[in-house]
């Protein structure tokens, strides 16, 4: 997997800067040398984000009062079951409360609506609606409420689910989630989110499995 | 009477008593299930529904309901009273939506996923399968894709979803931060299953208690506005208990306190009561003990109803103190034992009546009231002259209307004008039967309207309509069931249902089962088709082995059987449904959303189905409850007969016969013609009641019968003090009943207080007057 990393970021085009500057703190990095010194360099940023006031309670504050603002995303898929990369890109809306408007536009048209109570509404042209209900299947539930309660900025959902912990400064920050949940770590290793203030910029979901997920963005004009 | 008599009859009395008491605590059981009203001649289908109301998981079912607060914190409540409950142990399941699907049974489907639906080669074309590798690309584009990527590569087809689905699709109830809520989201609900049966009522209290001590530590911990209200089968049944018991308990009080005062103005004397209640009490002991010999158990709904009709009892007593022991020694006919013995015989041919009825309960009921009558008449002419200070029990003088109070002229005309306004006043009543017997459902309206709320919110079954299967082992009840669909299909396209739930889309018979093996296609061959399908498709070129050795497994794999199931959620509702019942099998299909019943009964009349029964719990019990009306009318007119003719034999004058009766029928015509303006609908119940009146009424008649033949001056004072204090003390304990919140308590209490007031009434106006002495000749 994290051999792949690198090649496939060298490949995509959404391999911004933020991915290559710093590859080693993705999660596994214990496999590598230098794990030690990137361990050493966060447990480093923590006064440092102290002193300049910038910590959890800003970020999610920041990134909640942003939350209206429409977003157009590009997502790139490593999955051990295919070759190359799945890619597709569309748009991202939060419509308050809390339901999160996912409508991918290419490679084809289809938008998912991701709504409280764990439902999730597929509506396609020319098809009749489809909901698939993830209460029961509470790993599935945090893996798709995740980028719903980041993108709100909620803390407290975040919280219930993950160990949070920030690094940086309000200008490069990087918000790292692991699994609390033994149910929730038996699929996922590590999130990481990068952002500026109260902009999420960057997204990369590390799988038990060895899938990787990454998503680049952008506000949507 | 010498005093060594005296000891020796009371000491008799004490042993039999003292044996007839060990009797029945040691050998006989109080049964407090439904089925003392379930008919004998049930047919077998009929049976089997009974047995699963009553044992099966349905009667297990305890329904939660957290309610007040905010959602929140309803949420929170509903998951730590669910930890909670599920660390006690005491209760078998809980659940409240937040688990996931039970993962022993998700592996068992995903096992056996090539079997559960017909598949042939054209499910595994090239065609086919590379449009389900499209679809399982846009899966892996979705929110949902880590969930699609783990499955595809065993499941490129999807099968595992559409499984799912289908299990998913059985109504669930709406959700809120995870949890099961009503649809309006203002209740938390949960479902806790109980490991015993909802029979077993003590089982059941403690795990109510446990249940609410531990929502009782939940709230101390969250808001303390939330509040948890309880339903299902044996929560109903034990606030009924406990209701009836309170009730019973005040009005027992009261009841006692009024008949002491009743009693001490009567006679002057507190050892009125205390021997009066001795035949009463002997009845229903020695009745018990009859039926701990007869059957070994008694139904609690018998004993309650068999300690009413024996309150006829309490009126030998009486008509003893009034008359004085002494009129015992007087001739046979003429002296009180003689018209004793009358009133007993004919009360006893009426009670004698319910033994015919079908119905267990009611059987049983005949019986412990036959003895009891014989106990209380025994007790009342043996017992009672011989204890000390008996004839101490003297009447004093109490208001009382005069004997033939009625003029002549209205007389001939009474008869008449209770009938005409009777005929009246029933033909106006839209429906003077009450066929349906959850109308005197002792549960509370509000308790039946929460249980439906909540049953309905949790899609919890409804096993009053649905259709039974019969058959010689599980593999033919499976085919059956099978072969159903089509015509299950049938009723759904015609509306008449919404659906049913089959088991066989889970458990398929292993007829099918084995042609779907063969079905499939050959393994070398999807995996061409395969390979063919991936051309273009990024996918692995290996990536779907998972897929080609299930495939290949499934062909020669051995069927699903029932017991792979066990300890699953499915495996709970497979011994639900399908089971052994003595020499054969059944399998029930729980019917939803019945729109027609009479259309559903109709197409199964017309077009029957070998071994296939269509039940409908409603109309079921209707029309047993009207065929058992009809047949305890028929019973009890031939027992009006039959006491007629007693009647006639003893009494020697067919004008005699008719005077006695006359009071009777027009007492029973009144009381009915009241209740109906009451707008009560006569019941089951009803008609018990009106067998009492009728007992207590002939025994009415009769002593004002004798007091008008008899020796006037003393016996006709005597009667009428007995016969107020008879009619006082009746309606006082059953004037009380009929301000119970129960309805069938109140169903009792107001007929028999009716009708027995009614027929002292007319009993002291239809009597010839001593002073013309009309038939003392």
């Amino acid at each position: 997997m994290l051999k792949r990393l690198p090649a496939s970021s060298a490949r995509s085009p959404l391999a911004g800067s933020h991915c290559i500057t710093r590859p080693g703190t993705v999660g596994g990095a214990a496999n590598r040398p230098g794990a030690a010194f990137a361990i050493l360099l966060c447990l480093c940023a923590v006064p440092q984000a102290g002193a300049s006031g910038w910590d959890l309670d800003r970020l999610m504050r920041a990134v909640a009062a942003n939350a209206q603002q429409p977003l157009s995303y590009r997502e790139e898929k490593l999955l051990g079951l295919l070759e190359t990369p799945l890619r597709s890109s569309g748009r991202l809306r939060v419509v308050p409360p809390n339901t999160l408007l996912r409508e991918v536009l290419e490679p084809y048209r289809v938008r998912y609506v991701i709504g409280a109570d764990d439902l999730i509404t597929m509506e396609q042209e020319d098809q009749p609606p489809r909901v698939v209900q993830l209460g029961r299947v509470p790993a599935a539930a945090a893996m798709v409420g995740t980028l719903r309660a980041l993108l709100l900025g909620d803390r407290s959902a975040l919280e219930q689910l993950y160990r949070l912990k920030v690094n940086g400064d309000p200008n490069a920050w990087t918000l790292e989630l692991e699994p609390r949940d033994t149910e929730l770590a038996r699929h996922i290793d590590l999130l990481r989110v990068e952002g500026t203030e109260g902009h999420i910029r960057f997204l990369s979901i590390l799988e038990r499995n060895g899938d990787h997920t990454r998503m680049e963005l952008r506000p949507d004009e | 009477m010498s005093e060594r008599n005296r000891l020796l009859r009371i000491g008799m009395w004490c042993a039999a008593a003292m044996l007839a008491a060990w009797w029945v605590a040691v050998h006989t059981k109080l049964r407090s299930d439904p089925s003392a009203m379930i008919p004998h001649r049930l047919d077998e289908p009929g049976r089997l529904l009974m047995e699963q109301i009553q044992q099966g998981p349905a009667s297990r079912m305890i329904l939660l309901a957290i309610s007040g607060g905010t959602l929140e914190g309803r949420v929170a409540a509903s998951r730590a009273l669910a930890e909670r409950l599920r660390g006690d142990g005491r209760l078998a399941t809980v659940s409240n939506g937040e688990r996931a699907p039970d993962e022993n049974l998700a592996r068992i489907l995903f096992e056996y996923r090539y079997l559960l639906r017909d598949l042939s080669e054209a499910d595994f074309s090239g065609p086919a399968l590379r449009e389900a590798l499209h679809a399982g690309l846009r899966e892996l584009r979705s929110p949902l894709s880590p969930l699609h990527s783990r499955l595809l590569p065993a499941d490129p087809t999807g099968e595992m979803a559409r499984l799912l689905a289908g299990l998913t699709q059985r109504r669930e109830p709406a959700r809120a931060g995870g949890v099961w809520v009503s649809p309006d989201h203002s209740q938390a609900l949960l479902i806790a299953e109980t490991p015993m049966a909802g029979l077993d009522l003590d089982g059941q209290r403690e795990r109510v208690a446990a249940i609410e001590g531990a929502f009782a530590a939940v709230r101390t911990d969250a808001a303390a506005a939330l509040r948890l209200s309880l339903s299902g089968p044996a929560v109903l049944a034990l606030a009924v208990e406990t209701r009836i018991r309170n009730e019973t308990t005040l009005l027992g009080l009261v009841a006692t306190l009024g008949l002491l005062a009743l009693l001490h103005r009567g006679y002057g004397s507190g050892l009125a009561l205390l021997y009066g209640s001795l035949p009463g009490l002997g009845a229903v002991l020695f009745g018990a003990a009859a039926l701990g010999v007869f059957y070994g158990e008694i139904h609690a709904i018998t004993l309650a109803l068999g300690i009413t009709l024996l309150d006829v009892a309490i009126d030998y007593p009486l008509h003893l103190f009034s008359h004085g022991p002494a009129a015992l020694t007087k001739g046979p006919l003429q002296g009180l034992g003689g018209t004793l013995a009358l009133s007993v015989v004919t009360t006893a041919v009426a009670f004698g009546s319910l033994l015919f009825s079908g119905l267990p309960g009611l059987e049983q009921l005949g019986a412990l009231t036959l003895v009891g009558l014989l106990a209380a008449w025994t007790i009342t002419l043996h017992l009672l002259p011989a204890l000390p200070g008996v004839s101490e029990v003297r009447r004093r003088p109490l208001p009382m209307p005069t004997w033939g109070w009625l003029p002549r002229r209205a007389r001939a005309a009474l008869p008449a004008v209770l009938l005409g306004v009777a005929v009246l006043l029933l033909s106006t009543r839209p429906a003077i039967w009450e066929d349906d017997i959850g109308a005197l459902s002792p549960v509370p309206q509000p308790l039946l309207t929460q249980d439906r709320a909540l049953r309905e919110a949790l899609g919890a079954p409804d096993v009053g309509q649905a259709l039974i299967l019969i058959g010689e082992d599980r593999e033919m009840l499976l085919q059956r069931s099978e072969d159903l669909a089509p015509r299950i299909e049938e009723l759904v396209a015609a509306g008449a249902i919404a659906g049913a739930e089959t088991l066989t889309a889970f458990l398929p018979s292993l007829r099918t089962q084995t042609r779907r093996q063969q079905a499939l296609p050959a393994v070398e061959q999807v995996s061409e088709n395969l390979v063919r399908a991936q051309v273009g498709l990024p996918f692995k070129p290996n990536g779907f082995a998972p897929f080609l050795g299930d495939l290949k497994r499934t062909k020669t794999m051995p069927p699903l059987t029932a017991e792979v199931f066990a300890g699953t959620s499915l495996g709970l509702k497979l011994d639900a449904l399908l089971g052994r019942s003595g020499a054969h099998w059944t399998l029930l299909i729980p019917l939803h959303g019945v729109r027609a019943p009479a259309l559903l009964a109709a197409h199964f009349a017309e077009r029957p189905l070998a071994g296939v029964s269509y039940l409908d719990v409603r109309a079921q019990t209707s029309r047993l409850v009207a065929g058992f009306r009809d047949r305890a009318l028929r019973q009890m007119a031939l027992g009006g007969a039959l006491l007629s003719l007693v009647l006639l034999a003893v009494l020697r004058s067919l004008r005699r016969t008719a005077r006695v009766l006359l009071p009777v029928v027009l007492a029973l015509i009144l009381d009915v013609t009241l209740l109906a303006a009451w707008g009560q609908r006569l019941s089951l119940f009803h008609l018990v009641s009106l067998l009492l009146v009728f007992g207590v009424s002939l025994d009415y008649s009769l002593f004002a019968h004798r007091a008008g033949t008899g020796d006037a001056a003393t016996d006709s004072a005597a009667a009428a003090h007995a016969l107020t204090l008879c009619m006082a003390s009746t309606v006082l304990v059953f004037g009380l009943l009929a301000w119970s919140e129960i309805p069938v308590l109140r169903a009792i209490g107001l007929t028999v207080a009716i009708g027995v007031a009614a027929a002292y009434l007319l009993v002291f106006a239809l009597a010839p007057a001593p002073a013309s002495g009309s038939y003392a000749t």
